[in-house]
């Protein structure tokens, strides 16, 4: 009995408890849950699972899109042809054409940018249950002052982008496929510029933003984590002038702890980086693949001779690149900061 | 519809607007270059007064905001850790003990108590149940040399 009671009693002591503090992933929207496994296995295996999820998931609005597409073609077509007929009306068939295509584009890019808007939305408030979490995580393994300014840069960019995205680039979107149809409608220089004008801003807004994060992140990975490992160091030098048994039990603990707390935030890392991955990748395909179709359908109707309508069409997918790189810009700030939390001290 | 979408609906309109009465009008005539003349003034109108009115408000609070909330977050999973910290010393400060309590042939409860300083560390220990004084002894000698517990924390009940 004694002897029971002794090894108990060693068991106590050497064992070296690995139960973490309580870091769980926050719960995904009900959207994403269909794409994401049951249970998660590697990673590797577990994103494939979305992206076949997310693909399989697709296939309806595929053919959709290849409708809108084969109309868009049949409408130049038969433009091409009533040209042919009368070689007088060539500046009004232009401009029917034009109006038609816009016509038959317009509804499906609303149905693209509110879905843009809507992922835009969605990814940021995944992120705002995330981010707390791996803010948690990573001051338990020590990083207080690198989680605190991870966190805090992480939101102000994520609120930034979203901002802009919902209040000013959708609207901006809008204007550049408005510009676009008077432009080629009326073929008025003047449009052109600002339509011009609408896309470089655009592209130049959400260059630079990612562009500061980058930034922000590297220095702040670098400045705030040399402080978390300087307090780290100091602690073990405390550690190491204590009473042997004593120091033994508080390195051993901090010790468990750094290594609890660790596995637990990589465990919501990897869950979190597949729910967003998950909330992104159905509208970026979905998006994507209409880009595409309308690149390929603008390039097919250029064959026709009809310029306007096609140079419309090749608009309408730019204004599906606008919504990519939007979309994008969000899940990459939401993807670079979970890895940097994944990462630690020092990112 | 928010302010932007105005503004960007307003430069919308006005373009459009120039747009036709440039083309009304014509390049190459007198009239025409007028009227583009005009048209541009009333474009550049439309692009700048609303930007003008544009009141930048303090955005220290959205700064600081996020850098409290932050530092709250990561001051919560701290205390989580030190939590946890904590439960584990104690747990392994009582297994010491009562590991030494059974080589004296003492069946004991003890209970556990840190210091709140930055690194806690064991600073009394409450003791209960038989044990022989030399046991006693030997054990109080242990708990204040490996422990760092002092004689007089040591409560034995």
């Amino acid at each position: 009995m004694r002897r029971v009671l002794i090894l108990i009693a060693l068991l106590f002591v050497f064992a070296i408890p690995v139960k973490a503090t309580e870091i769980s992933p926050p719960e995904p929207p009900e959207e994403t849950v269909e794409l994401l496994p049951a249970q998660q296995s590697s990673f590797g295996k577990d994103l494939w699972h979305v992206i076949k999820s997310a693909i399989e998931k697709m296939q309806p609005n595929l053919a959709e899109a290849g409708k809108v597409c084969l109309s868009l073609i049949a409408t130049v077509m038969m433009v091409s042809l009533l040209r042919g007929f009368s070689a007088n009306s060539g500046k009004i068939l232009e401009l029917v054409s034009v109006v038609a295509v816009a016509t038959i584009l317009i509804s499906g890019s609303q149905t693209m940018i509110s879905l843009g808007a809507q992922t835009v939305e969605e990814l940021s408030n995944y992120g705002k249950l995330l981010l707390p979490v791996m803010t948690a995580g990573l001051a338990a393994q020590g990083g207080i002052t690198s989680s605190a300014a991870l966190y805090a840069g992480t939101m102000i960019f994520d609120a930034v982008l979203c901002t802009a995205v919902t209040k000013v680039l959708i609207p901006m979107v809008w204007a550049f496929l408005g510009l676009s149809v008077a432009f080629h409608a009326a073929k008025e220089e003047l449009l052109g510029k600002i339509r011009d004008f609408i896309k470089w801003s655009m592209t130049w807004f959400l260059k630079i933003i990612l562009y500061v994060f980058t930034g922000y992140i590297t220095i702040t990975g670098v400045v705030s984590g040399t402080a978390d490992m300087a307090a780290l160091k100091a602690t073990k030098l405390t550690l190491s002038g204590m009473i042997p048994v004593v120091g033994g039990i508080l390195s051993d603990a901090s010790e468990a702890v750094i290594v609890g707390a660790g596995v637990m935030k990589s465990a919501v890392g990897v869950s979190g980086l597949l729910v967003v991955l998950a909330i992104w990748i159905s509208p970026f395909l979905q998006i994507g693949i209409q880009y595409l179709l309308l690149k390929a359908t603008g390039g097919l109707c250029g064959v026709f001779g009809i310029k306007g309508a096609s140079a419309v069409i090749e608009d309408f997918a730019k204004a599906m690149g606008f919504l990519l790189a939007m979309t994008g810009a969000v899940c990459f700030i939401l993807l670079i900061s979970v890895v940097c939390f994944m990462k630690g001290m020092g990112t | 519809m928010s302010r932007v979408a105005t503004y960007l609906l307003r430069i919308m309109v006005a373009s459009l607007l120039c747009a036709i009465i440039k083309h009304l009008a014509g390049d190459k005539t007198s009239v025409g270059k007028t009227v583009g003349w005009m048209c541009g003034l009333f474009l550049c109108f439309t692009l700048v007064s609303p930007l003008v009115t544009i009141k930048i408000q303090n955005l220290d609070w959205f700064w600081e905001d996020s850098i409290s909330q932050g530092e709250e977050y990561a001051q919560a999973g701290n205390l989580q850790a030190r939590e946890e910290l904590c439960s584990i010393i104690i747990s392994r400060s009582e297994a010491y003990i009562l590991d030494k309590a059974n080589s004296y042939g003492a069946n004991l409860t003890v209970e556990v108590t840190l210091d709140s300083a930055e690194l806690p560390t064991p600073k009394s220990v409450t003791i209960s149940g038989n044990i022989s004084p030399y046991g006693k002894r030997q054990l109080q000698n242990a708990i204040t040399q490996e422990l760092g517990i002092p004689l007089e924390e040591q409560i034995w009940t």
